[in-house]
């Protein structure tokens, strides 16, 4: 009965919740400070939401020993076009540390390697559909 | 060098001729055509560095002036035909004049900060300047991005630091001028601004700021270069803040009515073009005691724009500051693209100042005088203690040429001063003064620093008695080149 009910779950999957998945390829994490630490995560769908509330949010703990690139999967996505933002949360803290004049002191960045002037890139710069279910963010 | 060295005669040669270098060509269209040829080294480098060995000396060395005199400032000033707008934009090159008995050698190396590299690879501008607005091609994610490390030097132990005002200090090595990385104090200082005007007291112990976005940071480093205390001063800082000075008690700033217009930036403008001069508003004076930052006074004074001080001191009732007052920003910006263009300004006269501050009543008085000069110095044994003399490059009698071409020395108890004129054909940069093995005396010592012959287009290393100016140069080392002009100096005696 169970096993029926997780088949009927998976064959319906595709057609009902929309889950999609993909390859997030980053690099520029600080090689320097690797050891124990996170890198994070957040996709946005809607522009009224962007740095504010993601769509999907994930963590993923940092291997030292893999130098200053990681790949990693993102399941259960919304479908259709996303924006991504990441970040090398270098002393495990759980947040993007800024120094007293407010500049991040921990590499980040953004889909399509958007960048801002002195500030986060705008939604729309940030905007993709994955081609390919790959994408590649450079922290810095 | 070599195209950098080309006349405008020459330039119209190779035009005739046939065969047309490429950089030739972007020499004549890049906007730097001059009949003034003291401005000449404004045309910066191509990103080369220099040196040079064995340098004829003219004149008697002082046997006991020995050590390594480093000096910082922008040399490169354009790239694949665009040339920056103002003076404070070109890349950090750092200079190295070894001064031992009877041999001078000098060498010349760009800082290969993250923004040198990167432009220097794609061999044109990829990113915002402090006074040119150059569309980003790479992220600016804050002010190291656009860290052009051009201004001024700080010797501590293994370490040699190029300044800059706004970002991280850049180690580099001291005996090779090879880059490191930028200097991290301590994790949480990581990324902060460093300013390019530390002060030294005689016992070692450095005291600097910072500021960006309004803010104000103060430093106290040991001699050692560790970061004893800092602290976030409860300011609104100025968007631009050059210079500060040190007395026994006292950390002192002027904080002149600058403001930053941020939709200017977003809509294209540089940051200094975005800066706005408020005329009505006072100029203030913050006064931070050293033993506590979060006591602190404000007095006011009309507004005045100042980039260096010389030195401070107080007695706990009065305190004394002197300075250079400059023009108000939007007549130095115009003084300062019009030499970028390679044409005169006469329009940037800066003068001498002391201020008295009576702590008790609030009371202020300032003292003016007359004579072109920038770039003040004083003794580095009094740094922080009660001084007499400050010494300045100086413009004397030099008409519509633009710079300086002499030096002078003043005494701000009595009033009384001491000049040189080289005449005509030099350019006078900033000298440094460097105390007397052994002496003890405030003055005793040379004044040491750089200048351009206009005439013979290289640069020297001059000194003189710092007490005897108007004897003249003691001896000079010659270049068999010449350097774009710098900012500032130390000297590290060995």
């Amino acid at each position: 009965m169970k096993t029926r009910l997780l088949l009927l779950a998976a064959l319906a999957a595709p057609l009902f919740a929309q889950a999609a998945e993909l390859t997030l390829e980053v690099d520029g994490l600080d090689a320097s400070r690797l050891e124990g630490s996170s890198l994070f995560v957040a996709v946005y769908t809607e522009a009224g939401q962007w740095m504010a509330k993601p769509a999907v949010g994930k963590r993923f703990a940092v291997d030292a020993k893999a130098g200053g690139r990681m790949t990693v999967t993102l399941n259960d996505l919304p479908e259709g076009a996303l924006a991504i933002s990441a970040f090398h949360d270098t002393n495990g803290n759980g947040k993007l540390d800024r120094n007293a004049i407010g500049i991040p002191t921990e590499p980040y960045g953004f889909s399509n390697n958007a960048t801002g002037q002195f500030g986060p890139p705008r939604f729309e710069q940030a905007l993709l559909t994955p081609a390919g279910g790959v994408v590649r963010i450079t922290l810095n | 060098m070599s195209t950098a060295l080309i006349s405008r005669r020459s330039l119209l040669g190779a035009l005739a001729s046939a065969s047309l270098a490429p950089e030739v060509l972007a020499l004549g269209l890049d906007g730097f055509s001059t009949d003034a040829p003291e401005l000449r080294p404004f045309r910066g480098l191509d990103g080369q560095d220099l040196t040079a060995d064995a340098l004829p000396i003219e004149g008697r060395w002082p046997a006991e002036l020995r050590g390594r005199y480093y000096r910082n400032g922008p040399g490169l000033m354009q790239r694949a035909g665009q040339r920056y707008e103002h003076w404070f934009d070109g890349d950090g090159l750092v200079q190295a004049w070894q001064v031992e008995p009877g041999h001078i050698s000098h060498r010349a190396r760009f800082v290969q900060t993250e923004k040198f590299r990167a432009e220097q690879q794609a061999g044109r501008f990829l990113l915002p300047a402090f006074g040119t607005a150059i569309k980003a091609e790479r992220p600016v994610r804050g002010p190291d991005s656009v860290n052009a490390a051009n201004t001024s030097v700080l010797l501590q132990g293994d370490a040699l630091y190029a300044l800059w005002e706004g970002g991280s200090a850049y180690e580099l090595d001291p005996q090779t001028l090879h880059t490191r990385k930028p200097k991290i104090w301590s994790e949480e200082l990581r990324g902060m601004p460093f300013s390019a005007h530390p002060k030294v007291e005689p016992d070692g112990t450095v005291w600097n700021f910072g500021s960006a976005n309004g803010r104000l940071v103060v430093y106290q480093l040991s001699a050692q270069g560790r970061v004893l205390r800092h602290g976030l001063i409860d300011t609104v800082a100025p968007a631009m803040l050059h210079d500060f000075a040190v007395s026994q008690r006292h950390l002192v700033f002027l904080l002149a009515p600058i403001t930053m217009d941020w939709a200017a930036v977003r809509s294209g403008a540089s940051m200094l073009g975005a800066m706005r001069w408020g005329t009505d508003q006072p100029t203030r004076v913050l006064v931070v005691d050293k033993a506590d930052f979060s006591r602190q006074r404000v007095f006011e004074m009309p507004a005045c724009q100042v980039f260096h001080f010389g030195n401070a001191w107080d007695d706990g009732h009065m305190l004394r500051v002197d300075y250079v007052q400059s023009v108000a920003l939007p007549d130095f910006n115009a003084a300062s693209n019009l030499v970028m263009r390679g044409q005169r300004s006469t329009r940037d006269t800066s003068t001498p100042r002391v201020l008295e501050i009576a702590l008790d009543t609030g009371k202020l008085s300032v003292t003016a005088r007359d004579e072109s000069v920038e770039f003040p110095v004083v003794d580095p044994r009094v740094v922080a203690q009660r001084h007499r003399f400050v010494w300045y490059p100086t413009a004397i009698d030099t008409g519509a040429r633009w710079g300086f071409n002499g030096l002078m020395r003043l005494d701000i108890d009595g009033g009384a001063r001491e000049r040189f004129s080289f005449g005509a054909d030099v350019v006078v940069e900033e000298h440094v003064m460097v105390p007397r093995p052994g002496s003890t005396r405030e003055g005793e010592g040379w004044l040491v620093g750089m200048g351009y012959d206009v005439k013979r287009q290289r640069s020297f290393l001059s000194v003189f008695d710092a007490m005897h100016l108007a004897d003249g140069p003691l001896a000079r080392a010659w270049l068999p080149y010449w350097v774009p002009y710098g900012f500032h100096g130390k000297f590290y005696a060995s």
